[in-house]
């Protein structure tokens, strides 16, 4: 399960979080848990919205 | 023992010492007045240089498999009944189906030029499906390995006799995974080495640069019935381009070079360390550059937990959230994280506290 993050003002948030670990991913198509989680997304999943 | 007769009769006592006859030379002046050169020419062209067994592969940097001799632990040294896909010696990842595994670190080695091993155990006796220990290694870093034959070497030592090891080519057209089972005497470190194909009729490759290239596997052989007690310690790998009887010694390289090779796939700050500097530029907003001690190999996942970190201004800050991380082939790495508290144009100096950090682009 992930969940997004929240922007800041100088900008859309760039990754997401994975809840297991609380690991944060960045969006980076080279980052092998970024590529899990487009996996993940790719299967219908729905990650959580930002708090 | 063995004697060495020169031209002018003397005979010198020498002995056999690791193969190398050891000439004593006592008798050198004497020696030196009847027989030495001591002036000449050698005509151009007439000494060839030895031809080097593997186009060169024998130089300097030729083991493609890093931290090989499980010198680096930066993670830790033990990992108790972790599941399949988890890090633990820098650069090898656990590959098990059907059972978790325990690794450690071990000082149990075949000499000492090895001060450190990785134990492999199973913390629930079963019969497993597979226990393996695998590295990925990245593609730009064995091009060269395309229409080649490579050998792997290594030792181990185990309770079981029967272990496998596999070497497979990955994005790359006409690569393979090939599977080398062999058997050991139990309790005794032994040497191996194996030649595989699976990429000797690569004709392209597939993926990004910073892909992943090849995988090689070690571990028990497949579907065994393994206890609590039963182990596999394993150091010393190398993987190079050659054939079974041209392949070299293990490479030592220093540890700073091998510590570097890690980080550009993980790298931790531990508790108590400064990990960065940078400034509040806001009430709810602090940006921070960490040093690294690498490039890394893309943007990496920060692992740490948050609440025990601080960010140290003219008070002590608590992150609640790190919303961006910036930075991929460069030697630092940024982040934004959203505070609650903080003077606007303050200096903020990130420190681990009580926890760690952790920036990682494992392949």
């Amino acid at each position: 399960m992930y969940q997004l993050l929240s922007d800041t003002p100088m900008g859309a948030a760039n990754c997401v979080k994975r809840l297991a670990d609380n690991a944060f991913i960045p969006f980076d198509e080279g980052n092998t848990d970024y590529q899990a989680y487009l996996a993940w997304l790719s299967e219908g999943n729905t990650p959580l919205p930002a708090e | 023992m063995a004697s060495t007769t020169f031209t002018n009769g003397t005979v010198i006592a020498s002995t056999w010492l690791n193969d190398v006859n050891t000439v004593t030379y006592t008798d050198i002046p004497t020696i030196k007045a009847a027989n030495w050169v001591t002036s000449g020419r050698i005509q151009a062209g007439a000494v060839l240089p030895a031809k080097l067994g593997n186009s060169g592969s024998e130089l300097g940097m030729r083991n493609r498999l890093i931290n090989g001799d499980f010198r680096i632990w930066q993670r830790g040294t033990s990992f108790t009944n972790v599941s399949s896909g988890t890090y633990t010696a820098d650069r090898f990842v656990t590959n098990s189906t059907g059972t978790n595994l325990s690794i450690t670190q071990s000082t149990d080695t075949p000499s000492p030029q090895f001060p450190n091993s990785l134990k492999m155990m199973v913390p629930v006796g079963s019969t497993t499906n597979s226990c393996l220990i695998r590295q990925y290694i990245e593609q730009q870093n064995l091009y060269e390995f395309a229409g080649k034959r490579v050998v792997l070497t290594g030792w181990v030592k185990s309770s079981q006799t029967a272990l496998k090891t596999v070497c497979s080519a990955l994005n790359a057209t006409g690569g393979t995974a090939i599977t080398q089972n062999f058997i050991v005497t139990a309790n005794t470190w032994t040497k191996f080495n194996y030649e595989f194909t699976s990429f000797g009729s690569v004709t392209a490759w597939t993926g990004s640069p910073t892909s992943a290239g090849c995988a090689i596997d070690i571990g028990f052989s497949d579907n065994q019935s393994l206890t609590t007690s039963d182990y596999l310690n394993v150091t010393g790998l190398q993987i190079e381009v050659g054939y079974v009887g041209t392949y070299t010694p293990f490479e030592f390289r220093p540890y700073g070079t091998e510590l570097a090779l890690c980080q550009r796939y993980y790298q931790q700050w531990n508790s108590n360390q400064f990990f960065g500097s940078g400034v509040f530029t806001s009430t709810t907003i602090a940006y921070v550059v960490s040093p690294l001690g690498a490039y890394m190999r893309a943007q990496p996942t920060v692992n740490t937990t948050l609440a025990n970190l601080q960010l140290i201004g003219t008070s002590n800050i608590t992150p609640t959230v790190l919303n961006t991380i910036y930075g991929t082939g460069s030697q630092t790495v940024g982040f934004a994280f959203t505070v609650s508290g903080a003077t606007a144009g303050q200096a903020a100096t990130a420190f681990t506290n009580t926890t760690t950090f952790s920036v990682s682009a494992e392949l």
